[in-house]
This record gives structure tokens, C-alpha cells and sequence, in this order.
């Protein structure tokens, strides 16, 4: 109830116009059947009336106009419901529901990306707007009120014959409405327990697809077994819901059966009543129309009651994204680095994880220092890079700028001043100026100042405003072009702390050495945090810090730590000596 | 639309579930044909019940009759309903299962033998689009929408007999306006499809945008450049234009819709106006008089659900090309020939080569010979065509010119399984599947999988051995899985090659996300390796190429200069600058820093 409330409140917010109209619409349609009902026994009768001369034409031709009129006012209404319905409560609602997620969605701490289920729930949500079934939900349930009001409406007009037809006209929904209720939960449920293998048989499936599994599946020879293996898991799938959709089939016979007993009966009653002449033959006439026409419009209420609780739960997922809290923003301004930033006795977990990635580091580090962090893979390097540039809480600890930890200031202040390219960075498929500003947007027409950083990774882009990316039908760059795109972006941002995570391993050892050169070069006055596994670079860096399980086990510069034979001596000497 | 080209995809839309499930399929549209025929005699005994029970009334005779008639009706109404209902559902469920057990199994298959080159033709990319997404659900749409066609056209025909007994006026003028009312609604549907096809640049670039806001690496940038206000106004800015012109579209599109539904009202009119002087002329029974009163209604609601299923299956008979296009995809033929002898020997001969749709070629003029318990190293520039050599060795792809001999055996005679013997590839973008640790490896090679002991020891070569117990689940498909990093999927991928027992070993940049010892141990162990297996390398790590006994170096598709180190050393090339180049992170004298 909650889920439909928040559908409807929202939507009547968003566009009152259409919401209401709609509504409008399902209201005149729940009561036409009843009214329908009503001018057919008098249309009906009337006729017979005059076919035995009883009559004159007058009121036959009244109640013929009358029963035309209403459903053409039905028709206006229901032209006019096509259009609310379909620009409004689809495109708009679902336009709406979007931009509210989605800038929801990039207020959330980075954090819970590593949270499985909060992924899940995220998808879910996701899939929810996408497919259109907020707005679904706000038509289906019109509809499905519009439906029961409308079947209650004609028992109602025939109640004055006999009080049983109400009794039938029950008979033929509530058992519908029960199955289907019931089942639809099943099938959610079922869905839920088969997400994981469903997930896994997309994914194999999707494997047949790309070219660069194809490509390994072939060459190695394993695309049978996976084949196989996507057979194994789909009839999996299959077969339980297979099973659940007999059944599902099979109470729908029940259901159908017990609807029909309930039609013959209502149809035996009044032909009965006729028969006995409690009621003319019109009323009989009215009757068999009335049934009719409420049975072809039962069709589709039932086929959509099935879907309601899959929607409503679509509906739960959103509101519980909505419901996630945003970081807190704080109040302090921040002005640049002036005394530095320290980590006092920080550790990190990853959520769901046993053991710390980062483990009571403790460590500060000057304005204008340049620092190069150093380990083997799964060190935690990357991890403590984040921590520093406030991406991830530390579990325990703190971060200190200048004394303040991240949350004390207030966010866009703090992140002004920092600038990073990260090691999985993104391929924005936008054009080359956009590519390069995104980093510092309100300088997005300095031309001079985005074509100098191009310049300082070695891109010549004649055209700013070329489109990037294949999925645009750009010009697609190399991994090492798409690398130094993303290296002109962290340069472009004039930021006074700058991360680069392992910012060259896509390049060749010419252009390499160049843009390193370069990047030293153009962070001399800059607060630096290098990570990289081309050790030579560390000879160039005011400090080094060297990482392993979690821990920073070396603090120095390259000369002390190499003389000191420890895990820097050793990590160098492994690389040195193939040169 | 054509009259002819809509039999023939009616036609194929049948035949598609007809290939994989014969009975259902033809039971489907007996199934079909009775149930439209039913419903107009369910109009026909309402008929006879009300004129039965009239002439009981008036005349109270003849109760048997009304007793038939009603029989009848409930029993059409009940069959009907279960028709409609039970019948349709259990038929629809096993078709669609048979689909899903065959027709799938049938493309799967395809895709297993498709030319690799069209995995890459970006013109190519909605046909595969259609065939991953759910291929056999769309097939079971089209039939039940080519049922539905049928459907409702025997209704209509039904209607206009029961209509004919009034008056044959009532059944032309039905006839008669069902051809523009279909026409009218297509004008409509036609003004929706256009707008949506120009739209789906912009749908696109909106969900582009919103993936953008909810993806980890580029959430976590727009967060720190704080320019997640940039992309969601640009995002609105779409929205809003995409929007304005759909609103403004759909009510130009309905104006033809209220043309269509207005001559269907008027036509309501008309019967109803002539009903009502049939009556005062009492040229009609009661009994007709409510029937076509009350099928008016259904006649109307018939005719509205015929030309939307015409829509509905233009729209989606679009499946059909693209399934069809897809099954005519070209297929990659595996060879038959077998390799003799113990050694292996890969010779390129004046090889050119130049990609599918582009000009330039990759490749001019290559020619090497490598022989198994060689050790040979490809190095080059970022685009000197090193991975291109590769996949035209695997057969990806095929020379423009020249031949590529194994063994002296063109390639593409060759058994894929001898290739195998003679190769095993790490790629560039090797595959990260998120399966379990022991399929990882096993890929290599996957008749071993079971292999305990093969699989402990190529992971322990290539140092994966303590990333994660055999099976446990890798990647982020499942929410136990195990998310490894760039440098523990490499290992898991240089593990795969280990397993594989081939000749000779390619590595495609096999060390990029390694760490020092990581690298300088995989070195180590290549050199282990090599001594009873061949090794191509292709790298930018020139450190690695010094291990090998020969050295190619590619500039611009062509093999720029080629010798050991120490001979490339000696001719102080390009290869010597970019040894110099890397070295001096390592050498005691700075190197080119101006800091």
C-alpha cells in the first residue's frame, strides 16, 4: 500500500494534468458498465415493446441515443486517456523517476560499490525505471480498482432482480484475484531464489557474443564446454519455472471454471426470472450484454493483476535506493594545504571482507611533496590512495587536512584542490573538449588551457569538439590513447593534490618515459601521490612509501631505502636487473 | 507494407516454431481458427435464447427449444473461455519451452561457428544484438501475433455474417470501413516509429549518461571534479527535447487514431439508427436486435485489435531479418589436415594484411619463420600491428596476400584441435570469467579439467596458486564471488597457457598490470618454460625481449629491423633508442629529468 501511495503522490507532484485525467478516464470507465447496464434494459425492452406494439418509438430512440452517447463520451475520454497516459504517466513519470534516482544514485558514498547487495538492490532499481514499471504500477492499479468497482457496479444495477447476482458476479472475480495474487508472489519469490543462475546464464550466454571471448573460446577450444555449460544452467531455470507455470496454468483452469459456473448461473437466474415473468426479456437482453462485455474486460484485468505484485516489489526496491542516506556535507571552507595531511592509526576494511586492506597506517605528508607509493600487487596501494583523497571513510582513524577530517569541510571546497586519474579510468564517449574538461567544467570553453594539456600527454586534436567513444560512432582510441585522455584530464583540473594510479602502463617505453618526464614537470609546485609499478620512477620523488599486506613497511627516499636492503632494495633490484 | 512481402513473413513467422515444434505449432493455429470461429456463434445462440424466451413468454410454448439455445450458449461461452484462457496459455508455455530448449540451442550454435571478423563489424552489431536477447521469446510474440491476425480477421468475418442477417448493408459498410480504419492507424503507429527511430540517438546518449552517474570508476571521478552537476544538466537538457517532441509527436500521431475511431462511431451509429427502424417496421426479432447491439462492442474492440496486431507484427517481424541475416552469416571453416612430426614450424610468407572495412593496411610484406623451442619477441610502438600478428597465427583473421604455413600446412587446412597442438595464446584483453578458479585455468586446455594436478602446477608457474582454492567462484557475477585485481586475472590468464600442452606459447603483453616481482618471476619462469616449448612475446616491456633469441621489431605494419639484443643493440636503431628510453629508470645517472 505504502509502494502505491508513493507512486501516486509523486506523479500527482510531477504532472497533476495527466495523473488526474487518467484517473478521470478509469473513473467514468468503472462506472460505465453500470450505466450501460441500466440504458440496455430500458433500450432493450423498449424494443420489445415495440416489436409487439406495445409501444411507441420515441423512448426506444431516446435510450438509443442515450446508450451511443455514453460510450462516446467513453471514446473522448479514453482518446484523451491514450495521450495522458502514454506522454505523461509513461514518458514524463518515467523521465522523472530517472532524474530522481540517477541524482540520487551519485550522492551515495562510493563505498557501498564494494557491497554486493546494495549492487543488487541498485540493478534492481535501476531495471525498475528503465522498464517503465513505477509508471506501470500507477496504470495497473487504476485499473484494477476501475475493474472491481465495474464489476460491482452491473451486480448492483441487477441486485434490484435478485440479490444473488451479486453472490455470482463476486464469484467470478474474487477467485482470480486470490490465485493470482498468490501465484504473482511465487513467481517473485522464484525469481529472487533464480536471480543468481538467471545472472549466470545471461552472462555465459552474452560470452558467444563478444569478440574478445570469442576469439579466446575458439583459439583455446572451450566453447563447447561453455555451451554445455549455459545448456546445464538454463535448464536449471527452465525446468522450475516450467513447473511453476503449469501450475499457474492449471489454477487459472480451476478459476476459469469456477467464473464460467458463476456466468451460467447468473444467465440461468434471470432466464428463470424471465421465464417466471418476474422481469421482461430486455432485462435478459441487458444481462447477457453486461456479462459479455465485463467478461472481455476481465481478460485484461486478470492478465494485469498477475503483474502487480512483481511491480509493487520493483516499487520497494526504488524506495529503499531512495532511502539510502548521502554523505553528510560539512560546513568548513577549505582554502588550500597549508600545514598537510595526516593519517593517524588509519585501517580500512572493505565491507563484507575479513581482514583489512589498510592496516594503522600512520603518516603525514607536506604541501608540495611528491610521493610515489610502491608494493607488490593487493597491497593496498590503490585502497590507501582513496582513503587520502577521502573516496572511502577509514573504518578506524582519521584523515586530517590541515587538522579537519573530510567531512568537517564542506565537500566541492575540499575537492577543488584535489585532482586524480585513477587506474580503471573512464572512457567517457563524449567529445575530446568534454574529455579533458569534465575534470573542471565551468572551464569548459578554454580552449588554450585544454589544448596545452593534450599537448603535455602528446594528443594533437585538431578538433575539440570531436565525439570519442565507438558507441557514438566516434573515432575509437587505443587503450594508450584513451590512457592519456585520461592523463590530460587529471592535469587539466588545477588541483594542489594530485593522484595518479599507475598512470602509464598502457603506453609504450618512448611515450612513457616522455609524459612521466612531462607530468614531473608539471606537478613541480603540486602535492603529488604517485602509484606505479615502474620502480625506476621513484628516483625522481621526494618520498616513497612502501606497501605490503595492508601495512607501510618503508618511509624514505630512494637512496636510503635502496642502501637499507629492505623490500624497496628488493623490488628495485627485481626490475633493474633486466635492464 | 506490401500484400506479398506480409504472406511471406506471416508465412516465415509460422514456420520459425513450426522447424522446432511441429504438433504445438499446428495445434496452435487449429486451436486458433476454431476459437475465432466460435465467438461469433456465441453472438448467434445469445440470439436464440432471447428470441426462444420471447416466443416462451408470448406464447408459452416450446420451453425445449430455449433450453437447447441456452445449452448451447453456456457451452460455447465455456469453450470459449477455456480456449482463450487454459488451452492458449498451455500451448503458448510449450512452445516457447521447445523454442527455448532448440531453436536457442540452434543459434548458440551459430554463434560458434560465425566468421570472428563479423563479431567485429560494427554494421553487424544489432543483428548479434537481436540474437542475445531472448531470440525465442521474440519468436513466440511474432506467432501469437501472426495467431492474433488471424484471429481477429475470422471474427470480423464471423461479425459481418451475423451482421448480413439484418441487413447485408450492415456487413459491407463494416467491410468497407475496416480498410481505412486500418490505414489510419497505421499513419499513426508509422508517426510514432519515426519519431522513436530518430529518438534512439538520443535514448542512447541518455542512458550513456545515466550510466555514467551510477558506474563506480566514473562516479568516482565526476565526484571529485565535482562535475555531476555537468552531466545530469546535460542529461536534462536531452530529456527535455526528447520529450517536448514526443508529447508533440503523439498528438499529431493520435489525430489520425480519432479520424479512424470517428468513422467506427459513426458506423455505430448508422446500425443503431437502422436497428431502430427495423424495429419500427418489425423487420428484426428481439433476439437479433440485442445481439447486434451487444456485438457492436466486440466488433468494434475486434477491429481495434486487428490493425494493432498488424503494428505489433510489423514491428516485430523485424526479428525475422535480422534472424534470418544472422543464420547467413558467413562461417569459418575448420580444416581437416593433421600435423606430422614432433617440431613445429610457423612461416609467414609476404604476408599483407588490412582490416575488414578500413584502407589502410595493417600489415605489408611480413615474413618470419619461428620454429617450436625458439624463443622470439615482437616489440613496436603502440599500432605497429604486433597483435594483429597474433590473431591472423589463431586464425582470427585471414591475409590479404601471402600465406601463413604451419609445418608447411596452410593454416586454414588445418584441424582447429592441431592448431591447438601447435599454439596457446595469453591475449592482450585476455577473458576474466566470472566462473570458478578451476574453469579459469582450465580453459587452456579444457579436456584437463578435472586435472587436479595440472591445473595446481601451471597456476603455480604462472604464481597464481594462492589467489583462490580451485573452486571457489571469481568475479562479481555472484555475490560470493572472489574480485580479483588486473595482476591476479593476468596470472589466472598466464596459468591457462602453462595447462595447454601446445609447441609454442604466444604472450600478448603479459605483464602490463604486474608487479615487479610478479614480472621478473614470470620472467624466470618463462625461461623454465622455453627451454621445452617456443615462445613468441610481443611486449613494450623491453626487458622481457632480451630473454629472446630473436628479436622483431615492428614499425608501421612492416618489420622494421629484426637480430638478438645484442645485435639490435649494436645497430643503434629504434630498438636501441627505446631500450635506452626504458633503462634509464634504472641506470645510476639521471635520465632526462628536468625536475
Amino acid at each position: 500500500m505504502k509502494n502505491i501511495a508513493f507512486v501516486f503522490k509523486r506523479l500527482f507532484r510531477w504532472i497533476p494534468w495527466s495523473a488526474g485525467l487518467t484517473m478521470a478516464y478509469y473513473v467514468f470507465s468503472a462506472l460505465l458498465p453500470g450505466m450501460a447496464a441500466i440504458i440496455s434494459i430500458h433500450l432493450f425492452e423498449n424494443a420489445a415493446k415495440v416489436l409487439n406494439g406495445a409501444a411507441p418509438l420515441n423512448d426506444l430512440i431516446i435510450f438509443a441515443l442515450l446508450y451511443l452517447l455514453i460510450y462516446l463520451i467513453n471514446d473522448l475520454l479514453a482518446y484523451i486517456m491514450s495521450i495522458t497516459l502514454n506522454a505523461g504517466i509513461y514518458e514524463k513519470g518515467t523521465a522523472y523517476f530517472r532524474i530522481e534516482l540517477y541524482e540520487h544514485l551519485a550522492e551515495l558514498p562510493l563505498l557501498l560499490y564494494e557491497d554486493s547487495s546494495y549492487l543488487d538492490r541498485r540493478e534492481r532499481a535501476i531495471n525498475a525505471v528503465n522498464n517503465e514499471q513505477l509508471s506501470s504500477l500507477f496504470n495497473q492499479t487504476c485499473r484494477v480498482v476501475s475493474s472491481v468497482v465495474s464489476v460491482l457496479g452491473v451486480a448492483i444495477v441487477f441486485a434490484r432482480y435478485s440479490l444473488w447476482m451479486i453472490l455470482f458476479a463476486l464469484l467470478t472475480v474474487i477467485p482470480y484475484l486470490v490465485v493470482r495474487i498468490l501465484r504473482g508472489q511465487d513467481f517473485t519469490r522464484i525469481r529472487r531464489i533464480q536471480a543468481k543462475q538467471t545472472r549466470k546464464q545471461r552472462y555465459l550466454w552474452e560470452l558467444f557474443t563478444k569478440s574478445q571471448s570469442i576469439a579466446e573460446m575458439r583459439v583455446m577450444g572451450f566453447d563447447e564446454y561453455l555451451g554445455w555449460q549455459w545448456q546445464l544452467t538454463r535448464n536449471q531455470v527452465n525446468d522450475e519455472l516450467w513447473r511453476q507455470e503449469k501450475r499457474d496454468a492449471l489454477s487459472l483452469l480451476v478459476c476459469d471454471g469456477i467464473r464460467i459456473i458463476g456466468y451460467g448461473m447468473s444467465i440461468a437466474l434471470v432466464l428463470i426470472l424471465v421465464v417466471r415473468g418476474r422481469i421482461p426479456v430486455g432485462v435478459f437482453g441487458a444481462a447477457l450484454a453486461s456479462l459479455s462485455s465485463l467478461q472481455s474486460g476481465m481478460k485484461t484485468f486478470l492478465e494485469q493483476i498477475g503483474r502487480m505484485p512483481e511491480l509493487i516489489s520493483c516499487v520497494a526496491d526504488y524506495r529503499s535506493l531512495l532511502e539510502q542516506r548521502a554523505e553528510k556535507d560539512g560546513v568548513a571552507p577549505f582554502n588550500g594545504l597549508k600545514q598537510g595531511i595526516c593519517l593517524e592509526d588509519v585501517s580500512f576494511r572493505y565491507p563484507g571482507r575479513d581482514n583489512n586492506a589498510v592496516e594503522s597506517v600512520n603518516l603525514c605528508i607536506q604541501p608540495n611533496e611528491r610521493i610515489a607509493i610502491v608494493g607488490v600487487n593487493g597491497s593496498g596501494k590503490t585502497t590507501l590512495a582513496k582513503i587520502i583523497l577521502g573516496l572511502y571513510p577509514p573504518t578506524s582513524g582519521s584523515v586530517l587536512y590541515d587538522g579537519l577530517s573530510h567531512n568537517e569541510y564542506q565537500r566541492d571546497t575540499l575537492n577543488a584542490y584535489l585532482s586524480a586519474v585513477i587506474q580503471d579510468f573512464p572512457r567517457y564517449q563524449l567529445t575530446v573538449r568534454e574529455n579533458v574538461a569534465i575534470s573542471d567544467i565551468k572551464r569548459l570553453a578554454d580552449d588554450s588551457g585544454i589544448l596545452r594539456s593534450l599537448m603535455d600527454v602528446g594528443i594533437n586534436a585538431p578538433n575539440l569538439d570531436e565525439q570519442i567513444g565507438r558507441v557514438f560512432e566516434g573515432q575509437e582510441l587505443s587503450g594508450g590513447q584513451w590512457q592519456r585522455m585520461a592523463l590530460a584530464r587529471g592535469l587539466f583540473r588545477e588541483s594542489a593534490l594530485i593522484l595518479l594510479d599507475e598512470p602509464t602502463s598502457a603506453l609504450d617505453p618512448l611515450v612513457e618515459n616522455e609524459i612521466l618526464t612531462k607530468f614531473l614537470h608539471a606537478t613541480h609546485n603540486k602535492t603529488a601521490v604517485l602509484i606505479s609499478h615502474r620502480i625506476g620512477l621513484c628516483k625522481r620523488v621526494d618520498r616513497i612509501l612502501v606497501m605490503r599486506d595492508g601495512h607501510i613497511v618503508e618511509d624514505g627516499q630512494h637512496e636510503t631505502l635502496l642502501a637499507k636492503g629492505g623490500e624497496y632494495a628488493k623490488l628495485y633490484g627485481e626490475q633493474a636487473k633486466w635492464y | 507494407m506490401k500484400v506479398e512481402p506480409v504472406i511471406q513473413r506471416i508465412f516465415s513467422s509460422i514456420m520459425l516454431p513450426y522447424k522446432y515444434a511441429r504438433t504445438l505449432t499446428l495445434a496452435k493455429i487449429v486451436h486458433t481458427i476454431i476459437t475465432a470461429v466460435a465467438a461469433p456463434f456465441t453472438i448467434y445462440f445469445t440470439q436464440r435464447v432471447i428470441d426462444a424466451a420471447d416466443a416462451l413468454i408470448n406464447t408459452s410454448i416450446d420451453s425445449q427449444n430455449l433450453l437447447f439455445w441456452t445449452v448451447l450458449l453456456l457451452a460455447s461461452m465455456l469453450f470459449v473461455s477455456i480456449g482463450s484462457g487454459y488451452v492458449n496459455t498451455v500451448l503458448n508455455l510449450a512452445i516457447r519451452r521447445k523454442l527455448e530448449q532448440y531453436m536457442t540451442a540452434d543459434i548458440l550454435a551459430k554463434f560458434r561457428r560465425i566468421e570472428y571478423a563479423c563479431y567485429e563489424d560494427a554494421s553487424l552489431h544489432d543483428t548479434l544484438q537481436l540474437m542475445t536477447d531472448n531470440p525465442q521469446e521474440k519468436a513466440c510474440q511474432l506467432l501469437s501475433t501472426s495467431m492474433e491476425m488471424l484471429e481477429t480477421t475470422i471474427s470480423a468475418v464471423g461479425a459481418a455474417v451475423i451482421f448480413s442477417q439484418a441487413g447485408w448493408w450492415f456487413a459491407l459498410g463494416f467491410v468497407v470501413l475496416i480498410f481505412p480504419m486500418i490505414w489510419l492507424d497505421f499513419k499513426s503507429a508509422n508517426i510514432m516509429n519515426e519519431m522513436m527511430g530518430q529518438q534512439s540517438k538520443d535514448e542512447r546518449k541518455m542512458q550513456y549518461l545515466g550510466s555514467l552517474l551510477s558506474e563506480k570508476s566514473s562516479l568516482l571521478e565526476l565526484k571529485l571534479f565535482d562535475s555531476i552537476k555537468y552531466i545530469v544538466d546535460k542529461w536534462r537538457s536531452i530529456s527535455r527535447t526528447v520529450l517536448d517532441d514526443r508529447v508533440r509527436t503523439t498528438f499529431r500521431a493520435q489525430r489520425y487514431f480519432l479520424f479512424s475511431t470517428a468513422l467506427f462511431k459513426g458506423w455505430s451509429l448508422l446500425i443503431v439508427i437502422g436497428l431502430v427502424l427495423l424495429v419500427d417496421r418489425h423487420a428484426v426479432t428481439i433476439g437479433l436486435f440485442t445481439a447486434m447491439i451487444v456485438s457492436i462492442g466486440s466488433v468494434l474492440s475486434n477491429s481495434e485489435r486487428l490493425s494493432y496486431s498488424i503494428q505489433n507484427f510489423r514491428s516485430r517481424s523485424l526479428l525475422m531479418s535480422h534472424y534470418h541475416h544472422f543464420l547467413d552469416l558467413p562461417e569459418w571453416r575448420n580444416g581437416t589436415q593433421k600435423l606430422t612430426g614432433n617440431s613445429i614450424e610457423i612461416v609467414f610468407d609476404h604476408v599483407y594484411f588490412t582490416y575488414p572495412n578500413t584502407e589502410i593496411p595493417v600489415l605489408k610484406d611480413i615474413s618470419f619463420t619461428i620454429r617450436s623451442g625458439q624463443r622470439v619477441a615482437f616489440v613496436g610502438v603502440n599500432g605497429a600491428g604486433k597483435t594483429t600478428i597474433v590473431r591472423l597465427i589463431c586464425r582470427l583473421y585471414r591475409p590479404d596476400r601471402g600465406r601463413i604455413l604451419i609445418n608447411n600446412i596452410e593454416i586454414d587446412r588445418l584441424d582447429q584441435s592441431e592448431l591447438r597442438k601447435a599454439i596457446s595464446v595469453v591475449f592482450q584483453d585476455f577473458g576474466k570469467y566470472s566462473l570458478t578458479m578451476r574453469e579459469n585455468i582450465a580453459f587452456g586446455d579444457i579436456d584437463k579439467l578435472d586435472n587436479d594436478q595440472d591445473i595446481l602446477n601451471a597456476s603455480k608457474l604462472a604464481m597464481a596458486d594462492n589467489i583462490a582454492p580451485l573452486d571457489a567462484q571469481l568475479g562479481r557475477l555472484s555475490s560470493d564471488g572472489i574480485d580479483l585485481s588486473g595482476g591476479q586475472w593476468q596470472r589466472v590468464a598466464i596459468a591457462r597457457a602453462f595447462l595447454a600442452d601446445s609447441a609454442l606459447v604466444i604472450l600478448d603483453e603479459p605483464t602490463a598490470s604486474l608487479d615487479p616481482i610478479a614480472e621478473s618471476n614470470l620472467y624466470q619462469n618463462y625461461a623454465i618454460l622455453f627451454k621445452a616449448r617456443g615462445c613468441i612475446l610481443i611486449s613494450h616491456r623491453l626487458a622481457s625481449a632480451r630473454l629472446a633469441d630473436h628479436i622483431y621489431v615492428l614499425h608501421d605494419g612492416t618489420i622494421h629491423e629484426s637480430g638478438s639484443h645484442d645485435e639490435l643493440m649494436a645497430a643503434n636503431g629504434l630498438y636501441a633508442r627505446m631500450y635506452l628510453e626504458q633503462s634509464s629508470w634504472y641506470s645510476e645517472k639521471e635520465a632526462g629529468d628536468s625536475s
